[in-house]
């Protein structure tokens, strides 16, 4: 994909359409959003329908034969009465499908299924437009915000299904709000999107179809937050498992007889998409067999309300299914087997060549989508470590920092793990962020010997041991670094020890399985540590600010001490100092900053600081990600932005895709 | 006799006790617990688990209990009841899961068990009655390779060899469209096709490992004075092999032999991770690296009670075999 | 004391079996002691032998490797990371034949269409290979500093990677020479650790029986149901991570044979509980002979053919057991050299169908269990008293 048409795109849409313009332009016009979404999906390139070729609304609508032999058996009502008074129309990216067929991926184990299927499936309050930066209306047709920003109105789509047909209201999500959110049995820490700027915002059933939000703040990222998918709980089923609706005794009875102790616990068994097939959804597919099972099975959702442009409705594939496999080079055999239709998860970099050589005896197309990834690999210092104060005194030290990034070898590291495709780049957005600035990305990332050098000897490392390690002239013994890595991850941290060395730095590598290592992050142990840089674009970085800054402490390895300050008001952890509270302080306004514009001048400005200090010292990007797609497996995109945050494939729209038979 | 087994049954069940406490304990040892295995399983692929939903499911897990409330109870619950906790990796009863897997992991245990004695015996004897011959060398030879090559290796080989030149995949026992058929004689088939692959990986360290203890045990025995007197008696050789030396050489077999009931759950587990098998082995794996406790000391707590009986058993099959020994020890 | 009975063959047994000796060697043999004997016996082993000498010779490798090696173990090639063979030619692209061994020079090529990157030989760049090169320096074994390489190429930019590169382009043949070092070493303490427990105890449960053997049997049921994957993952997370992975790893290789030795310990035991009901026991017995003396003297070597076997087949396990741990981030790591740490670089399925060179240590590893099993054959076979 050409990176600048991106650009350019992206701008035009971030200007456009942004949680924040929406806000603004709410403001003017009743109706920011129109029913139906007047945006081609996910084709930055040739984009085959235009808004204008839709049909609006449709006479007649067709379903796929699996449901019209229910129909016809009386076991299913008919089309009509399954969709919505105005279904979602959604146009299609190359031509209108056939029905049928069962999507065939992989998994590699239970906890993977519901990650992998979420990102097909789920349908949010509001919709992640294709790359990310704006909103798409999706269950709520429009929406209005109000009050500076403080409170939201929504709108609901009329007449949407769940599942099993029992319509869907307000009610649900006041249900989901009041009684699972805020239920302190089920949720015993109100969720900080909940408890925006202190305190839980209050919702408000306006009527059947619409409810109202209220923030004792501003809340920029309010939609961004929806889009994620929350708030989706039919209460007509889960209330027979809340204690609060269902009756005690009986409630105690069926947790005993599950193996459980709680009704809180019962509770979440059932709350649970992917692995209860019982509960009812409004999502494209539901749950047909349960995660432990070899075969991870969904079949369409009979009363899903989104149709195509000659008003068939969607989906067109009937099932998917995930497979266990034993590992993530299996996915990728199976691949060549010609036994996975469709599927990106999983599938490396790396593994592009091979994907490639052999596309025609797996009868696929090789599709590259575009990662938002800042970088490839990053060198992290602990910002918050204090075991040992000289060791501490240096991974602080601005200077230190600068110097280390310079003794690092770019183009090699990119050679030997990136085919030498990767670009030599410091840690920070990616180029088609709206708060991208090129500087950010080249700060300190010569490859200069001399120069890191001459910085650590100016700091006073200036004595070198008997191997040519610098002596740190406070306690004079050789300054050791740790780096700590995640199993499987000590191949790149091999590289970086080599090229410190050729500057004296000792680094020894620290390989840990996993977990042990999550936990030694939690625990302030770490001191340098490595990982790659996803969620690099801009507004969701700040809501997934890891690599940035310590916001909080969960999986922030460049201070989790300072995260905890920030998590626990100042009771426990380090508190923020110098550049890193700076750079907290702007990353604060940012989150409140309503104006679009500003919040992206914070954000840059946070930015900024960040790259400046490189406490996150990153080494090379590719943002090149491969997805295997079969030679009749249509409606795929050939470019799109590929995010955690997006949920892709969902930002593709699966729904649309299909099986030419 | 029934005295000897009475005793060591009434024995097996202080043993099992300790052994459950030990193992509970150990599951324990490594720093953190279920919930950051999870975390850190999603931050691989990029997925985030919020701190508040961490904090939740800690409360919901009951893993702020200290670790005797936690063995208390799941002890309780296996002795009063039979269920053997919550895995929450698999948000499934552990009985549930293990009754799922436990029909595979005996047909792929026992088809290798099968193979690998069918193979290595016969070999075994061959080679110890016909020492330094041809085929002496070459099944010897065979059988180090076999021996010195890691089954994982062998596995990810066998894989990459299949795909590109055969077009099949044989990771898995079934293909896809049979992965959940119910059983019928088509999907009997299909696994037949894949069961070789598994069978043969996991049976070749121990086929070569069987072939090479067989024919030392036995060449020792051959040159013994009963043979040569039997032999002077005028009884048919292959009667004479098989009656006598062969009898005696399997004695460390069987004194090792009630554990393959253990080794059915825990054996080649990483063989079946990368053929994607579903049997025991890489649920205890996965149970233990996600410290999914229930479930990896679950299968622990079965297969130390495998191993224990297995013991049992060997020591009943010693005696038989070899009227020699005599159980009870006492003299 | 008398004799007991299995030790070396009556004069008789010997008469008969080794028809056509002359007398002479007869006469030896009755005179000979029990060594003597078994070294008579090995040397006609001629697999052992030879099994024996490619030991000494890979040991003599392990022990000169930086003198052995065309490059020290870190000397990476940027330039030619994952680079295959470069075969050793004596007649060049135009047919001419050169006395003195040459290797083309690689040239890169990327796949415009598949990104692959690969090497060919540029016909236009012959390196030459002499023996006894003086090019990059080594501390032969970390103190003495040297230059002086077997055999190699002169040019600094020449290169000659007699079985390819790995990933960061480092000579795979110096590697695994290097490797060797680890890996015949390490690996055995724990073996010889393991034995020795493991026939101890084993003997001295089979041997005593009663209580003795009932307290150690139920400890190896306990011991054999002890998990040993959280078991290491512990242990890794407990060590201070400056320490160096060779001393890590031979810590752990120790813990592993305390717990390894059961079932050493159980078969050794049910051999035994079958001896100890032989005559010779109880001839030894009777004649007031020491128990610690029966066990090490009399039934031991009635089953040292046993325990050889035993022994020579876990010799594979030792070696390898690494590769299987790398998994969780346990076992050796580099800068740890040792053939299972190399096959790390193989273990996945685009390095398979790639790089198919980087399988070649488990040739080395291969070529060692042979080794190793045909020299414990001629062992077994010459410890045997009953065989000629």
């Amino acid at each position: 994909m050409s990176g600048e048409q991106l650009t350019r795109r992206g701008f035009l849409k971030l200007t456009a359409m942004s949680a924040v313009a929406i806000l603004a332009a709410s403001c003017a016009q009743p109706t920011a959003a129109p029913a139906q979404p007047t945006t081609a999906p996910a084709q930055p390139t040739a984009a085959p329908a235009k808004p204008t070729d839709t049909p609006v609304p449709v006479a007649k609508y067709n379903e796929a034969p699996m449901l019209a032999e229910l129909v016809k058996a009386g076991k299913l009502p008919p089309v009509e009465e399954r969709l919505p008074k105005e279904p979602l129309v959604l146009p299609v990216v190359e031509e209108i499908g056939q029905y049928g067929g069962t999507w065939r991926r992989a998994h590699i184990g239970p906890a993977d299924v519901p990650n992998s299927n979420v990102r097909l499936y789920r349908e949010s309050l509001v919709h992640f437009s294709a790359d990310g930066s704006s909103f798409e209306p999706n269950v709520f047709t429009k929406w209005e915000v109000s009050d500076e920003g403080k409170t939201f109105t929504f709108h609901m789509r009329e007449g949407i299904k769940w599942s099993d047909g029992v319509p869907a209201t307000a009610d649900d999500l006041y249900f989901a709000y009041e009684d699972v959110y805020l239920n302190k049995e089920i949720t015993p820490n109100v969720p900080g999107w909940l408890n925006f700027g202190g305190q839980p915002g209050v919702m408000e059933k306006i009527d059947d179809f619409t409810i109202r939000l209220k923030f004792v703040k501003p809340y920029a990222l309010f939609l961004l937050i929806l889009a994620g998918g929350i708030l989706i709980t039919p209460k007509h089923y889960l209330q027979l498992f809340h204690a609060k609706y269902a009756d005690k005794a009986k409630l105690d009875a069926d947790t005993k007889a599950a193996g459980l102790e709680t009704w809180n616990q019962y509770f979440g068994a059932k709350n649970n998409t992917s692995d209860n097939p019982d509960l009812p959804s409004w999502h494209t597919w539901v749950t047909k067999s349960r995660n432990a099972d070899q075969r991870h099975l969904m079949e369409r959702n009979p009363y899903y309300w989104k149709v195509d442009p000659a008003g068939n409705q969607l989906p067109y594939i009937d099932y998917i299914a995930h497979d266990l496999v034993g590992g993530v080079d299996i996915v990728m055999t199976k691949c060549i087997a010609g036994e996975i239709d469709m599927q990106g998860r999983h599938l490396a970099f790396a593994n592009i060549p091979l994907l490639k050589e052999n596309e025609q005896k797996g009868g696929y197309r090789l599709i590259i989508w575009t990662s938002t990834t800042g970088v490839n690999w990053q060198v992290m210092f602990n910002m918050s470590y204090e075991a040992d104060p000289v060791k501490a005194k240096y991974i602080r030290e601005k200077k230190f920092r600068q110097a280390f990034s310079h003794a690092i070898d770019r183009e090699d590291f990119s050679r030997i793990h990136f085919l030498g495709r990767a670009k030599p780049r410091q840690a920070t957005v990616i180029d088609q962020s709206a708060d991208f600035r090129p500087e950010f990305a080249t700060r300190y990332v010569d490859y200069d010997i001399d120069k890191a050098n001459k910085m650590l000897d100016e700091l006073g490392l200036d004595k070198r041991d008997a191997e040519g390690y610098r002596i740190a002239p406070e306690n004079n013994k050789t300054l050791e670094l740790i780096n700590y890595v995640s199993a499987g991850h000590a191949i790149y941290a091999e590289l970086i020890t080599e090229y410190v060395k050729k500057v004296g730095l000792k680094v020894v590598t620290k390989e840990e399985e996993r977990s042990i290592h999550y936990n030694r992050m939690t625990a302030n142990e770490l001191e340098l540590s490595m990982w790659g840089m996803d969620g690099a674009i801009y507004p969701s970085w700040l809501n997934y600010a890891y690599w940035i800054v310590p916001w909080v402490r969960g999986s922030v390895r460049i201070g989790p001490a300072i995260g905890q300050y920030r998590d626990t008001g100042g009771k426990e952890g380090m508190a923020p100092y110098g550049e890193v509270a700076k750079a907290l302080e702007l990353f604060d306004q940012a989150l409140a900053e309503v104006d679009r514009d500003k919040q992206i001048a914070l954000a840059s400005q946070v930015l900024d600081i960040a790259s400046e200090n490189v406490w996150t010292c990153g080494i090379c990007q590719t943002t090149d990600a491969p997805w295997v797609v079969k030679n009749n497996f249509r409606n795929v995109p050939e470019t799109a932005i590929n995010d955690t945050t997006f949920l892709t494939e969902k930002n593709t729209h699966p729904e649309q895709y299909f099986m030419r038979q | 006799m029934l005295k000897y087994i009475a005793r060591r049954v009434l024995l097996m069940i202080p043993t099992l006790f300790l052994v459950s406490v030990i193992s509970f304990v150990i599951i324990q040892l490594p720093p953190g617990d279920y919930l950051t295995s999870v975390v850190a399983a999603m931050a691989t692929t990029g997925d985030i688990m919020t701190q508040d939903r961490l904090d939740t499911l800690k409360a919901e897990y009951g893993l702020d209990q200290p670790v005797y409330v936690q063995y208390g109870k799941w002890m309780w619950n296996i002795v009063s009841r039979g269920h053997f906790g919550w895995s929450w990796h698999w948000n499934r009863p552990v009985t549930e899961m293990i009754a799922d897997r436990l029909a595979i992991t005996v047909i792929l245990s026992l088809v290798t068990m099968v193979f690998t004695w069918v193979v290595a015996l016969p070999i075994g004897v061959y080679s110890a009655t016909h020492q330094y011959s041809k085929l002496d060398y070459l099944f010897t030879s065979i059988s180090f390779v076999g021996l010195a090559t890691p089954g994982f290796l062998l596995a990810l080989v066998l894989i990459w060899i299949s795909v590109a030149y055969f077009s099949q995949n044989v990771a898995g026992l079934f293909s896809p469209e049979f992965v959940d058929a119910p059983w019928s004689m088509a999907r009997i088939v299909d696994m037949l096709k894949h069961i070789w692959v598994p069978v043969v990986i996991l049976g070749t360290s121990g086929t070569a490992g069987l072939i090479r203890t067989m024919r030392g045990n036995l060449l020792d025995e051959l040159h013994k004075p009963y043979v040569t007197t039997a032999r002077a008696k005028g009884l048919e050789e292959r009667r004479l092999l098989w009656k006598y030396p062969v009898r005696v050489a399997v004695n460390p077999f069987v004194s090792t032999i009630g554990w393959s009931l253990a080794g059915l759950f825990s054996g080649s587990t990483i063989v079946a991770v990368v053929l994607g098998l579903p049997t025991v082995g890489p649920l205890l794996l996965t149970a233990l690296l996600a410290q999914d406790m229930y479930m990896a000391g679950s299968i622990l707590f079965i297969i130390s009670f495998l191993t224990v009986i297995g013991t049992l058993i060997s020591d009943i099959l010693l005696a038989w075999v070899d009227p020699r020994i005599r159980l009870e020890g006492e003299r | 004391m008398a004799n007991p009975a299995p030790q070396p063959p009556t004069p008789s047994q010997s008469a008969q079996q080794a028809e056509g000796q002359a007398a002479a060697g007869e006469e030896k043999i009755h005179t000979a002691s029990q060594w003597q004997l078994m070294w008579w016996k090995f040397r006609r082993h001629r697999m052992a032998i030879a099994g024996g000498i490619f030991i000494a010779i890979m040991y003599f490798v392990a022990a000169l490797c930086e003198f052995l090696a065309p490059y020290p173990l870190d000397k990476r090639f940027a330039k030619f990371n994952a680079a295959p063979p470069q075969p050793i030619r004596f007649v060049d692209a135009e047919g001419r034949f050169h006395l003195r061994p040459f290797v083309y020079a690689l040239r890169e090529y990327s796949d415009p269409v598949t990104w692959r990157l690969t090497y060919q030989d540029d016909t236009t760049k012959m390196a030459p290979i002499y023996l006894f090169v003086r090019r990059d320096g080594y501390k032969f074994w970390g103190r003495w500093a040297g230059n002086l390489h077997l055999f190699g190429v002169k040019g600094e930019q020449e290169t000659l990677f007699l079985l390819g590169t790995d990933n960061l382009g480092r000579d795979l043949y110096s590697r695994i020479l290097y490797g060797a070092r680890i890996s015949l070493s390490i690996g055995l303490v724990g073996v010889l650790i393991s034995l020795a427990i493991g026939a101890v105890l084993g003997g001295i449960s089979g041997y005593y029986g009663g209580i003795t053997d009932t307290i150690l049997q139920r400890t190896i049921e306990l011991l054999r149901s002890i998990p040993t994957i959280p078991l290491w993952m512990a242990l890794s997370a407990a060590l201070p991570p400056g320490l160096p992975p060779q001393q890590t790893y031979f810590g752990i290789t120790v813990i592993l044979s305390i717990i390894g030795w059961t079932g050493l310990a159980r078969v050794t035991r049910g051999k035994v509980l079958a001896l100890r009901e032989e005559d010779f026991v109880m001839a030894a017995r009777i004649g007031g002979t020491s128990e610690l003396r029966i066990i090490v003297r009399h039934l031991l070597p009635s089953f040292l053919s046993h325990l050889i076997v035993t022994v020579t087949l876990s010799i594979p396990g030792m070696i390898l057991g690494e590769t299987s741990l790398s998994f969780l981030g346990l076992g050796l790591r580099p800068p740890v050299t040792s053939w299972g740490v190399l096959l790390q670089d193989a273990q996945n399925i685009v390095a398979i169908a790639h790089t198919p060179w980087k399988l070649l240590p488990a040739l080395f590893v291969i070529a060692t269990v042979f080794a190793f099993n045909f020299l414990g054959d001629g062992l077994r076979d010459a410890a045997d008293p009953y065989a000629r």
